[in-house]
């Protein structure tokens, strides 16, 4: 494994202890049969950071999202995560996954278990917690999204806000070093938009590193230290939200911004 | 019409009962054909009703049950061997009430319908050395459920009463089958009448049960001649009838079973509840893989992205939703399964069924085969009539909400 390169954009305003990169992608492409989905996606994450991707619906967006945790293989190029390389001959991608959270779009909660079931399921199994431990860190993930007392419901209780914030807290409880949000507001209506962000926002704040696909323009000026603009699977342009939101360098993302804003 | 049609209320009757009257006059009487109809359908219900009612009080005789009851329920079970049947009997009403209080509560039809069952056929059993052993049985039901009811107030203990009563059930089922071979055991071929039907379907349903999840498995794996394999054993299995897997297994069965510890040398009983969970495993890893198909694969990747292994997933998400989406299905195969033990009979065993029709051969009870086999319906209709109540509550307990339906 090559040492990691110096870091393409440099955010100035990033203190150097955060330095390190959580994800490194080299020239990753993938292919759904003829179609080219991703056409050579390259960058890094580092600690700490809120990364925000945008772009037109079809760029294959959730699909990059996707292939950090190898939920998707990619079929050309590097993903390093934590250190560890995602390729075909990774051994332990059930530990990769473990120190990568995801939410989904749809919660994808499951749906025969109680929320405290949910949350504690993967720390019991995976990391051999103890009951008592899960239980009690599930109370505390369930106290910072602010359902502590919908513990012992089951998801077809919830509001689709409630859903998403336990799903947030059942992605927290595995203590992930990086979190990917696949378009976590989407499915959802005004109010429990605004509950969602507000806790992500506070995860965001709290030194989380995510990477989040989002539609929400303003929450991503609010919350992102770098967005990644996708066009036709490819990183059109990046940069802090000043840059991309104030003074977009590309016409493409010019276009898509005048479009949504 | 609507019953919300405007209806003039005579003055004195009861408000149920004008209502009903409304009722009436808006749907059964509202035009002169339905009024015609309405009086038909009246009066053959009313002939029908008539006819079975003074049949069942006056011509039928019930004494070639009463007779018969032993023979009916055990078969030829040898006598002084009456123990190995009791312990099941009792832990069977016992679990029966711990698990109704525990899960339910017997509401006034529950309780309705109880009382008639019981007016049906307890009194068939007046007289009789098992009598205080039939009391002891009930008596521990009705004390378990009222256990169990009062622990409900108290979640920690409710839980523990329900642990218990699945625990109970898990090791009642194989310990009942033990208890038939402990202690010198009891030569199979004099089981019979309806205690062989438990025990077939108990054990067939014990084997056909995880034979299903595996073939269910085997059929959705990406390996692909384990898919073929198990496709080809489904199809074949859902083509064959189930007579011809009982003259198999008659005939047959022993020539493919190994010959370590004496296995291809088993007795008929054994062969029968293999050909059945061979037979019944098929359909059940059908229903299941219906259900697993139903898992979105929204559930899976969740599990995926959480770190859980692929057997993990499968253990402790996808089958578990696979169930509860098959639930229904597989009530209807485990209720098939116990209807079917009465096929039994085409290899000379003696269910009920057939010791019913033996009855009929005793020269006291010529002609009393309509009251002996409508005591046989009796007896399998409430079976399963219990079984599909009790998948409702168990669909209801894996249904994913708090709220009531």
């Amino acid at each position: 494994m090559t040492s990691i390169e110096t870091d393409p954009t440099p955010a100035p305003d990033m203190p150097a202890a955060e330095r390190t990169p959580v994800v490194t992608c080299r020239d990753v492409n993938k292919w759904f049969g003829r179609f080219h989905a991703l056409r050579g996606i390259s960058t890094e994450i580092y600690e700490g950071e809120t990364v925000v991707i945008f772009g037109p619906s079809g760029s294959s967006k959730s699909t990059f999202l996707r292939t950090l945790n190898r939920l998707e293989p990619h079929d050309a190029g590097e993903i390093i995560v934590n250190g560890i390389t995602l390729d075909h001959q990774v051994h332990n991608l059930h530990a990769v996954r473990a120190n990568v959270g995801m939410v989904f779009q749809h919660f994808n909660l499951f749906p025969h278990l109680t929320v405290r079931r949910n949350i504690t399921l993967a720390p019991q199994v995976v990391r051999h917690q103890s009951r008592k431990e899960a239980d009690e860190h599930a109370l505390r993930l369930l106290e910072r999204v602010g359902i502590p007392d919908l513990i012992d419901m089951y998801p077809a209780d919830l509001s689709g806000g409630q859903q998403q914030r336990v799903a947030i807290a059942r992605a927290l409880a595995m203590d992930p070093k990086v979190l990917l949000l696949d378009e976590p507001t989407s499915a959802l209506d005004p109010e429990s938009i605004r509950e969602v962000l507000s806790v992500i926002s506070e995860l965001s704040a709290s030194g989380m590193t995510m990477i989040i696909v989002t539609h929400e323009m303003g929450f991503a000026r609010e919350v992102a230290s770098r967005l990644l603009f996708f066009a036709q699977g490819q990183i059109v342009e990046e940069g802090t939200p000043e840059q991309i939101f104030d003074h977009p360098r590309e016409e493409r993302t010019r276009q898509f911004l005048s479009q949504i804003l | 019409m609507s019953a919300m049609a405007p209806s003039e209320r005579a003055p004195g009757a009861g408000p149920a009962l004008a209502a009903a009257r409304d009722w009436a006059r808006d749907r059964l009487f509202d035009t002169r054909g339905n009024t015609i109809l309405t009086l038909v359908i009246l009066a053959v219900l009313g002939a029908l009703v008539y006819t079975l009612g003074r049949w069942f009080v006056t011509t039928a005789d019930w004494d070639v049950v009463r007779a018969n009851r032993r023979l009916l329920l055990v078969g030829r079970f040898p006598h002084g061997e009456e123990w190995r049947i009791w312990p099941m009997v009792f832990a069977g009403t016992a679990l029966v009430g711990l698990s109704w209080g525990a899960w339910s509560r017997i509401g006034p039809r529950s309780l309705t319908a109880l009382a008639i069952i019981g007016a049906l056929i307890l009194p068939l059993f007046t007289g009789g050395t098992g009598r205080p052993l039939i009391a002891l049985a009930l008596a521990l039901g009705a004390v378990a459920y009222a256990v169990a009811r009062r622990v409900r107030a108290h979640a920690g203990w409710l839980l523990w009463a329900r642990r218990v009563a699945i625990g109970g059930w898990l090791v009642t089922l194989p310990a009942s089958l033990l208890l038939l071979v402990v202690a010198g055991g009891v030569e199979t071929a004099l089981l019979g009448g309806l205690y062989l039907n438990v025990i077939v379907a108990f054990a067939a349903a014990m084997g056909a049960l995880p034979l299903g999840v595996l073939l269910a498995l085997g059929r959705t794996s990406s390996y692909r001649a384990l898919r073929l394999a198990c496709t080809i054993y489904i199809e074949l299995m859902r083509g064959l009838p189930l007579v011809v897997m009982l003259a198999l297994a008659w005939l047959a069965l022993r020539a493919f079973l190994p010959a370590v510890w004496g296995i291809d040398r088993v007795d008929l009983v054994y062969r029968v509840i293999i050909a059945f969970a061979l037979f019944t495993g098929a359909f059940v890893a059908e229903a299941l893989r219906g259900g697993m198909s139903a898992v979105p694969r929204g559930q899976r990747e969740a599990a995926a992205a959480l770190g859980l292994r692929d057997t993990q997933a499968l253990v402790f998400i996808t089958l578990p939703i696979a169930v509860r989406n098959a639930a229904p299905a597989l009530a209807g195969e485990m209720i098939g399964l116990f209807m079917s033990t009465t096929l039994v009979s085409v290899v000379g065993l003696t269910d009920m069924l057939q010791a019913a029709r033996a009855t009929t051969e005793q020269p006291d009870f010529f002609g009393r085969q309509k009251e002996v086999l409508l005591f046989v319906g009796i007896v399998f209709w409430v079976s399963a009539f219990a079984l599909s109540r009790l998948s409702e509550r168990v669909e209801y307990a894996l249904s994913g909400t708090r709220r009531r339906r």
